[in-house]
């Protein structure tokens, strides 16, 4: 058979199916209005968040002023640190103007060590926002409590500590198995453009 | 853009899914990648300007995110899971030798490695050199030597199934 009528049967072969499953393209278009929700609700989490702790800093009748003005500096800190984080892990990202595979890769790579970045900000930052969360909470309740007549020490609020604790290492751990399968597949990207890079010789197969 | 991405994906959406065949194992996953390429397509269309043929665009980004896919996991041991019958319409050559040669070229394009396979999965859709090339960002004469070389390999793995 001659090299090029063999590329032509295959070619019939492989496209003898057409058939793409029915629910798909209906779940793919779905999916595309499901996106333009996600990147609005970004937003407004973003703006719900930050403006209701300064709304309570002003209006909410319990609490000191003192505590609320902590929580919303907090919490506005906490969101600009996480939004810097995250245009730091995404800048660049979509620059390549042709996506060859060839670039392509080079782009995905930099994702790829971006992602890494990201996993490594976002376990300190998790961490230091729990923290910040843990210990706001427990000053605001012993000050309620106190108002009201009730002593309390730490250690009453062990539970509290310890459910704290262990959500914490439980996410940390999640965040080290993550970033191990970031880091195997950043080497299976690099592996890959090697051998792209460079043509083919040697042996046929593997 | 919304009529546009639909159009685009009613036109190359049985390549797409032919595509995914090269690149995934199981039914579920093809639709996984099958999504997710069609989402990158979604993304990208604000940015076409229509430098490259549309077809070209399509199957950059449908490849870009097929070889993505599989390097996220760990090269599979089976690889013939996940393969789709060819369409039941009648024709000259009876439906189950269609599907059965169809069902050991998807296999056989899937045992290939990702450089290789690559390739032959454009030139099976049909695409010629110089579009390869536009895809792969690799020059012509290595669209070609890369083509022989996927081709000794799948001929290789037919004279063993045989």
């Amino acid at each position: 058979m001659k090299l090029d009528e063999e590329l032509m049967v295959w070619r019939q072969e492989w496209q003898s199916s057409a058939m793409v499953p029915p629910d798909l393209i209906r779940k793919v278009e779905r999916q595309t209005a499901y996106m333009r929700v996600l990147r609005m609700a970004e937003i407004a989490v973003t703006m719900t968040i930050g403006s209701a702790v300064l709304v309570g800093a002003f209006v909410h009748p319990m609490l000191g002023r003192d505590y609320w003005a902590v929580l919303a500096a907090g919490t506005w800190l906490l969101i600009a640190i996480a939004w810097a984080i995250s245009l730091r892990s995404t800048r660049e990202a979509w620059s390549v103007a042709s996506h060859t595979t060839a670039s392509y890769m080079a782009l995905h790579l930099r994702r790829l060590r971006q992602q890494v970045f990201r996993i490594d900000c976002g376990s300190a930052f998790g961490t230091l926002a729990s923290a910040f969360v843990l210990v706001l909470t427990y000053k605001v309740l012993t000050d309620v409590l106190r108002r009201r007549g009730v002593a309390i020490d730490v250690w009453d609020f062990a539970p509290f500590w310890i459910v704290g604790g262990v959500v914490n290492v439980l996410v940390l751990l999640g965040q080290f198995g993550k970033r191990r399968r970031v880091r195997a597949e950043l080497e299976r990207v690099s592996e890959f453009q090697r051998r792209l890079d460079n043509p083919p010789n040697g042996d046929v197969g593997r | 853009m919304k009529d546009r991405f639909h159009e685009l994906l009613a036109a190359n959406g049985p390549a797409l899914w032919r595509l995914t065949a090269s690149y995934a194992r199981t039914h579920s996953d093809r639709e996984d990648l099958f999504q997710e390429i069609a989402l990158a397509i979604w993304k990208a269309l604000p940015g076409f300007r229509e430098l490259s043929s549309e077809r070209t665009f399509i199957f950059r980004i449908a490849h870009n995110r097929a070889i993505t896919h599989s390097l996220r996991r760990r090269p599979a041991a089976s690889p013939s899971e996940g393969l789709d019958p060819p369409d039941p319409s009648p024709g000259p050559e009876s439906g189950l030798l269609r599907a059965e040669r169809h069902i050991r070229l998807q296999a056989a394009v899937r045992q290939l490695p990702l450089e290789f396979r690559h390739v032959i999965t454009l030139a099976l859709e049909g695409l010629t050199y110089s579009e390869i090339a536009v895809v792969a960002g690799i020059s012509e004469s290595n669209v070609g030597v890369r083509l022989n070389r996927a081709r000794q390999m799948l001929r290789r793995i037919f004279e063993v199934k045989q």
